[in-house]
């Protein structure tokens, strides 16, 4: 089953001005809960962001394998299923966490040549 | 014949032909070409235009064995993974390239947002992400020097880049948006065939992408069979 989608879609359009303000540390994965206590993030912002990475027709498997394991980390099986995910779904969610460190994490992948995009998590 | 990208102490190497080396030399400088013209391009009007022509990589990169480590050399990637502020009261606006290789060189990170709000996060990332590409670039030309192409450990991510930037410019000319696309261009292998532009560029996406392959087996290899486990992500994508 090959998703062929050279362009992410239209439709996953995250709400521009999220109303729910309840969750915040616990569902950014804990690993950013300083930041998310940043005076200035107000409660809106509290929900989690997700970094996307979609499939395109170019990059390498090997190359965004290599991506996933050198700049997240994460073992050569994790990186693999999330290469997987790309390239069979059409797009993956490769880290969630706060807005600052999500936004750095995409401006990290348009450096390595991914196709790469910030949303707001859903729930 | 060119050879593959081997591990070796000093680097990892690739023997390459003259001329391949002096066509890949040429579609990095293209991808500086762009860039540069970019930055000109979104240039606020007190300045001139960028004082690095294409072509010899400026000074400051001189002699390669007197490079700092990765720290240092990958200073601006590091940066563009890091620096970027979020000031949204006082944030410019900018809109996307025009040119779409250079669009996809410098993607939007938010397309699905409001006009307003991708337009202001364009103008919040995208001298760091240029910047990170030319150092890249700049970087490979060094290497690409000599047909014996030594590519220091350190910098094999910085290279790995610059071959892909390449690879995402010919992408765009050569009109490879699905993976048939990607198929149709890869059956293209042999150089008797490069007579027409089309052909010579898909020969070269080919040579690319044959070439960072190797680079990526190698480098792939030599990482940590199990590094972090968990990563910088607490819970389950």
């Amino acid at each position: 089953m090959l998703v062929r989608m050279s362009r992410p879609p239209a439709h996953v359009v995250a709400p521009a001005r999220p109303v729910r303000a309840a969750h915040g540390a616990e569902e950014a994965g804990g690993s950013d809960t300083a930041l998310l206590e940043r005076p200035h993030e107000h409660h809106a912002l509290a929900r989690p962001w997700n970094v996307v990475v979609w499939n395109d027709p170019v990059n390498l498997m090997s190359y965004v394998a290599y991506v996933f394991r050198s700049h997240f980390g994460y073992s050569a099986a994790r990186a693999k299923a999330l290469m997987l995910e790309v390239h069979e779904r059409g797009r993956a969610v490769v880290f969630t966490g706060g807005r600052e460190v999500a936004e750095g994490h995409v401006n990290a992948m348009h450096g390595f040549g991914l196709w790469a995009t910030l949303e707001q998590g859903e729930d | 014949m060119a050879q593959r990208f081997r591990w070796t102490r000093r680097g990892y190497v690739a023997e390459l032909e003259k001329a391949e080396v002096r066509l890949l030399r040429g579609l990095v400088k293209d991808v500086v070409t762009l860039l540069e013209n970019r930055q000109d391009e979104v240039l606020p009007e007190t300045s001139g235009p960028g004082e690095d022509a294409v072509g010899p990589a400026p000074a400051s990169q001189g002699d390669r064995a007197s490079q700092p480590a990765a720290d240092a050399s990958d200073a601006a990637f590091w940066a563009l993974v890091g620096g970027m502020e979020l000031d949204a009261e006082s944030a410019e606006e900018r809109p996307a390239p025009q040119d779409p290789a250079v669009a996809r060189l410098l993607p939007d990170a938010m397309p699905h947002a409001a006009e307003h709000e991708r337009t202001r996060q364009r103008a919040l990332t995208e001298d760091a992400l240029t910047t990170a590409k030319l150092d890249d670039a700049r970087r490979a030309l060094e290497a690409l020097r000599s047909t014996r192409v030594t590519v220091p450990h350190d910098q094999a991510p910085s290279f790995g880049r610059a071959l892909n930037d390449v690879r995402l410019v010919l992408a765009v000319r050569l009109g490879i948006e699905t993976d048939e696309d990607a198929r149709r261009v890869h059956a293209v292998d042999d150089w008797r065939h490069a007579q027409d532009v089309e052909a010579t560029m898909a020969l070269l996406y080919n040579f690319t992408t044959w070439l960072q392959e190797t680079l990526m087996d190698e480098m792939l290899s030599e990482l940590p069979e199990d590094s972090r486990e968990t990563g910088p992500e607490g819970t389950d994508a």
